[in-house]
């Protein structure tokens, strides 16, 4: 059973998750053309590397959407090319 | 993107993939412990008691197998680096042999790529503080090549270039540092990361100064100084001692002195022992070239012994040819000699560049005839901290005129 303070922790991975994943999807969709299931695999790559980042990002919201457009460059890029 | 376009898609998502939410958490969850665990006392204490060649050793030690673990292993590189360099350069061959037995779960593969990345970038950081400027690429190579396909990464991508851009500018390869530089800004803009942006332009300021631009390199200081950045004290006290240094090139030497002393300061304040000393190098330089060259002697020579006491005998070499150079205005040419003798002595020893070695027996030879000045152990110095990043340049003393300056070229 999880102590209060790590359901508090978990709650609040949780939040962020919820927070960001729609909007991150979007920007796949709307300015890269991804169909919904590859923009939500790519916001969902770029929250779990933001974990690792965390002592490197100075604005979150920032941080995650110029991830998020430089992921979805890349695989634009990537398809191009195929 | 219009809002009715947003809508339509918030109803199409239907939410992160299956699990997503789930291994998010535990991710986020378990690092937090992890970087709670690391923090601890238990790797600070392992460190401290293991010396630098015990250091590998410490690759089978559970208490350093974990993600969290290894990123504070980041954080003592950055301390062992201001003050010991050569450890620094152990701790991250530490970090690289524990990121390549990482285990994955539950990070993302693209944290795995990330860590080692930092890895490989602190063992290049390492080498540049050694001075194996090549070593230094090498290893920052490796680390690009596993960041380069992850544009998730790109913004680490930008920060290992920040790095390379060091190393590239101490390698006087100005044109490559700058497009980095400037490629890397782009990318800190666009990540809201103002520390490294500011980093970024004082590397910008640090090219115009190797390019001799000292005034335009000291406005791009004095600006960063004057903006409202959040500037970090270690990078506020390289910023007044790069200041220092172009006003000493200037000649304006009261705001020389008073930035040397304002870094030498604050270097103190952070306990970064080795920028101290470079910080007094730069004061004792100042001294002589502004004509206190009894003053710089006994100022300097402390410095020189701490440069060897931490086996930078490249540094204390350069440190000693400013004592040769205070020598000789003040005609101590018996000191003098006696000076080049020993420098000599220490990069025989230490096996730095032959070329170096054939210039200080140049200089040694002239002093010993009387023939040598004060223009001549400056142009050796400059020759040798040349030899950094050129080191097949051939010393040409058919240009030095012992007794006078170097003709312009």
């Amino acid at each position: 059973m999880r102590s209060k303070n790590n359901t508090t922790s978990v709650d609040h991975a949780a939040a962020l998750y919820n927070q960001y994943i729609a909007e991150l999807s979007t920007i796949g969709t709307s300015e890269f053309q991804m169909t919904p299931a590859e923009a939500g695999q790519l916001a969902h790559e770029v929250l779990m590397v933001s974990i690792t980042s965390l002592p490197r990002i100075q604005d979150m919201r920032a941080w995650l959407t110029a991830s998020m457009r430089s992921a979805a460059a890349k695989a634009q890029r990537d398809r191009a090319k195929v | 993107m219009p809002k009715s376009k947003t809508l339509r898609f918030r109803r199409r998502f239907k939410g992160p993939p299956a699990g997503a939410l789930e291994a998010f958490a535990h991710a986020y969850y378990q690092l937090e412990n992890e970087r709670r665990v690391a923090a601890g006392g238990e790797i600070d204490a392992l460190l401290q008691k293991t010396p630098t060649e015990k250091l590998p050793e410490l690759v089978e030690h559970p208490a350093l197998r974990p993600f969290g673990a290894l990123e504070y292993l980041g954080k003592i590189f950055n301390d062992a680096l201001a003050n010991d360099p050569k450890r620094a350069k152990a701790v991250a061959e530490l970090e690289i042999s524990l990121a390549e037995n990482l285990a994955q779960p539950p990070y993302h593969n693209l944290s795995i790529v990330q860590i080692r990345a930092y890895a490989w970038r602190d063992l290049g950081i390492a080498h540049r503080a050694l001075g194996r400027l090549q070593e230094s690429l090498d290893a920052f190579a490796v680390a690009e090549t596993g960041l380069l396909p992850h544009g998730a990464l790109d913004h680490d991508l930008a920060i290992v270039h920040l790095s390379v851009a060091v190393t590239l500018q101490e390698l006087e390869r100005f044109d490559e540092a700058r497009k980095l530089l400037a490629q890397s800004k782009r990318m800190f803009i666009q990540h809201a990361d103002d520390q490294r942006l500011v980093l970024a332009t004082f590397s910008e300021g640090v090219i115009l100064q190797r390019s001799k631009h000292y005034r335009e390199a000291r406005d791009v200081y004095k600006n960063l100084l004057s903006s409202s950045a959040k500037i970090e004290p270690p990078v506020i006290a390289a910023v007044h001692r790069v200041i220092g240094l172009c006003s000493t090139e200037l000649g304006d030497f009261p705001d020389a002195e008073a930035n040397l002393r304002r870094a030498i300061a604050l270097n103190q304040q952070l306990a970064q022992t080795i920028e101290v000393t470079k910080g007094k190098a730069a004061l004792g330089r100042l001294f002589i070239r502004r004509g206190d060259s009894a003053d710089g002697i006994t100022y300097l020579r402390p410095i020189r012994r701490e440069f060897l006491r931490h086996g930078l005998i490249e540094e204390a070499g350069i440190c000693g040819l400013e004592i040769v150079e205070g020598m000789l205005a003040l005609g101590n040419f018996t000191g003098a000699e006696m000076l080049s003798r020993k420098i000599i002595a220490e990069f025989m020893k230490a096996g730095l560049n032959k070329r170096a070695i054939s210039a200080l027996g140049y200089l040694r030879e002239a002093i010993a005839s009387s023939k040598a000045s004060t223009a001549l152990a400056s142009t050796v110095r400059e020759y040798i901290v040349s030899l950094r990043t050129t080191p097949e340049r051939d010393f040409l003393p058919r240009q030095l005129t012992v007794s006078g300056r170097l003709p312009e070229s």
